[in-house]
């Protein structure tokens, strides 16, 4: 995923001060890249390009040549080019969500004062504590059949039959949303607590209501907290496996499941690697596009 | 008195009346009224925390009044939004826009007022030349000096020909040098523009400058409204007086009141006869109180009659190229320092520890009632 964020880490580096040549000592250099781009060559870039080797191998174990095939079939597959698309609606529709809610959050975050921030901060991160299986667990208790929100429901007479809460879309979108906020939270309030509070009070004095100060001001000085938030819940998204399992009971396939289906259960290795390549390649194509537009906004 | 400006036709007056600010248990400000004329340049002086900034932003509308009446030609604005009082206004760190061009920074109100693009255009370029920055119209903030920034900060205030114009510390951030050209330029600008125009500030230099009024604001209060010589010559507290410009403060005793003049004793045993006001009274503790250089070293004799006369010994001179500070110790544990221009033809100062005499116009000694 290092290079699928190019665009957007391009944005977020223009902040950062220019870095000092490292001049003398190749060797110290080496010392203290060495071991993390070694830990990202053998555990990213060489198990990608197997996965790539595999993908485009006729059979798996003892190939006999090289095919496009897997892909042909994958791509010209209603079935599987339906769980490509939800799989991507489901990471646009959760960082648009985990964006609007937290958008606020992080402002509130960074603005307020260093006590009350503390406590705050520590409400946000608090969750990621707990592991994700436990949380999603819990969404299941509460959404459930005779979860809680269905018993409240219930006891209030407002409804007969139990509500079904949890076997859609939505309830993936709501489990993801509470998993991944934090990140977009902490994200928008890095880029947010520098905005100098000058440059609304500016704005605003110079005519602008509070929703064009919003818009012309505000908004595109977040635009870097915004993105690399986005960067982080898309991506994270694209690949969730256990939610959508737990939240979405078999209804809501998405690839990395379909992924786990091919290679584990029905141990076809090239097709399941050919899912993979398109789910890395298209969370490429997204992510640069996404920072390519973003770019072009935040310029103006 | 605001002769100095020529208020534009368009011109409009500022008005505070008792106008009160808390910030939970503290008082920020504490009944301030205020009349600014059209066209006028006032400031707003005093320490850190005597509330002079939040008096601006209740001008501007950042800030709401608890109590009072902000009038801005005659118009009550308290339930008028900022962004609809026409203001312009420039930020102690200018508070420009970082994602924005130069050009771009100076048409934001411009743009917000819903202007064509070539009226737009127009503007800016007019009022970046006022200001001297056309060539920079593309640059990003980031990529100019203070100065410049400051520049592009009073463009994008002017350029909307807002009714009043706030200045917030507006040359704190300058290095001196610049701050001084600034000071010329701020000055030229307003009277090009004869906007009534308001500037908060701590450096008593920078008010003395640029207002044709200044307002002296102590703890929330204004403790002295003027134009600068009056609140330099005749300061109606010990506090303005210390705030504004270098001042000596002598401690003595009122002997006698008089037809409003006082005969003070000071530590040393001399007695000296002031002018005073209707608060002084007999055997008060006072401050007397004189600008240095109101203080001659050795007047000739014929200077001598009429003028209030101190001995003391010259203790130690401060050479400091265009004058000299000369002080002088006269007895009781108190020292007087007078200044003397270095002017040519001046004989050299007076030996160290010979005995001086020093003279002093009655006038120009004021007396305050001593706090405690």
């Amino acid at each position: 995923m290092s290079t699928a964020v190019s665009g957007l880490t391009d944005v977020a580096v223009e902040a950062a001060p220019p870095r000092r040549a490292a001049g003398r000592g190749a060797l110290g250099l080496g010392l203290l890249l060495g071991p993390g781009l070694l830990i990202l060559a053998a555990g990213l870039l060489w198990p990608c390009l197997t996965m790539l080797q595999v993908s485009l191998q006729d059979r798996f174990p003892d190939p006999t040549g090289y095919t496009l095939e897997h892909y042909r079939t994958i791509l010209t597959d209603a079935y599987y080019l339906r769980i490509i698309g939800r799989t991507f609606w489901l990471a646009a529709v959760v960082t648009l969500v985990t964006a609007v809610l937290g958008y606020p959050v992080a402002w509130y975050l960074a603005r307020s004062s260093s006590r009350r921030k503390h406590l705050i901060f520590l409400g946000i991160i608090a969750p990621l504590l707990v592991s994700i299986i436990v949380r999603t667990l819990g969404w299941t208790i509460i959404l459930g059949n005779e979860g809680l929100v269905n018993a409240v429901l219930r006891g209030l007479g407002l409804v007969d039959e139990p509500l079904k809460l949890m076997q859609g879309f939505w309830s993936v979108v709501l489990g993801m949303v509470h998993i991944l906020l934090p990140f977009m939270i902490l994200s928008v309030a890095a880029v947010v607590g520098k905005i100098d509070r000058g440059v609304i009070e500016a704005a605003t004095v110079l005519g602008a209501d509070p929703v064009r100060a919003f818009l012309r001001v505000a908004l595109p000085l977040s635009v870097q907290g915004l993105a690399s938030g986005s960067v982080i819940v898309f991506c994270l998204t694209v690949g969730a496996f256990v939610t959508p399992v737990m939240l979405g009971r078999g209804q809501v396939t998405v690839l990395a499941v379909t992924i786990h289906e091919q290679m584990v259960v029905l141990v076809d290795w090239p097709t399941g690697a050919a899912l993979a390549m398109i789910l890395t390649f298209g969370t490429l194509v997204v992510l640069t596009a996404y920072g390519l537009f973003l770019r072009r906004h935040a310029r103006r | 008195m605001a002769a100095s400006s020529q208020p534009s036709s368009d011109a409009v007056g500022v008005d505070l009346r008792a106008v009160r600010k808390w910030y939970g248990p503290v008082q920020a400000v504490r009944d301030v009224s205020l009349a600014i004329r059209p066209g006028e340049i006032v400031s707003l002086l005093g320490p850190s925390g005597c509330g002079k900034t939040t008096t601006l932003r209740m001008i501007a509308g950042l800030e709401h009044p608890d109590a009072g009446e902000i009038r801005i030609g005659g118009a009550l604005v308290n339930a008028v939004a900022p962004w609809k009082r026409n203001i312009g206004m420039v930020f102690q760190n200018y508070a420009l826009f970082p994602h924005m061009s130069v050009a771009e920074n100076v048409a934001f109100g411009l743009a917000m007022r819903r202007e064509g693009r070539a009226a737009i255009d127009a503007k800016v370029a007019a009022a970046m030349a006022q200001v001297r920055l056309a060539p920079l119209a593309d640059r990003r903030p980031s990529q100019l000096s203070g100065g410049q920034r400051q520049r592009v900060a009073l463009a994008r205030a002017i350029v909307t020909r807002p009714s009043v114009l706030l200045l917030d510390e507006p040359l704190a951030a300058l290095d001196r040098k610049l701050r001084e050209q600034m000071q010329v330029e701020i000055k030229q600008l307003q009277r090009e523009v004869g906007i009534t125009t308001v500037f908060v500030t701590h450096d008593q230099e920078e008010a003395l400058t640029l207002s044709d009024r200044i307002v002296v604001m102590e703890e929330g209060r204004v403790v002295q409204t003027g134009t600068p010589s009056e609140v330099y010559e005749r300061p109606r507290s010990r506090f303005v007086s210390d705030f504004i410009g270098f001042t000596n403060a002598v401690r003595g005793r009122v002997e006698a009141v008089e037809a409003g003049t006082a005969t003070v004793a000071m530590g040393s045993g001399q007695t000296i006869r002031v002018p005073a006001e209707a608060d002084i009274a007999p055997a008060q503790a006072v401050d007397l109180v004189v600008r240095p250089e109101k203080v001659e070293v050795d007047p000739p004799e014929a200077a001598r009659p009429g003028r209030t006369l101190i001995a003391g010994t010259l203790r130690h001179s401060v050479y400091t190229g265009a004058v000299t500070y000369h002080h002088v110790d006269i007895g009781g544990g108190e020292t007087l320092i007078a200044m003397t221009p270095n002017g040519d033809g001046h004989a050299g100062p007076p030996a160290l520890g010979s005995p001086v005499t020093l003279g002093v116009r009655p006038e120009n000694m004021l007396v305050f009632a001593r706090a405690g």
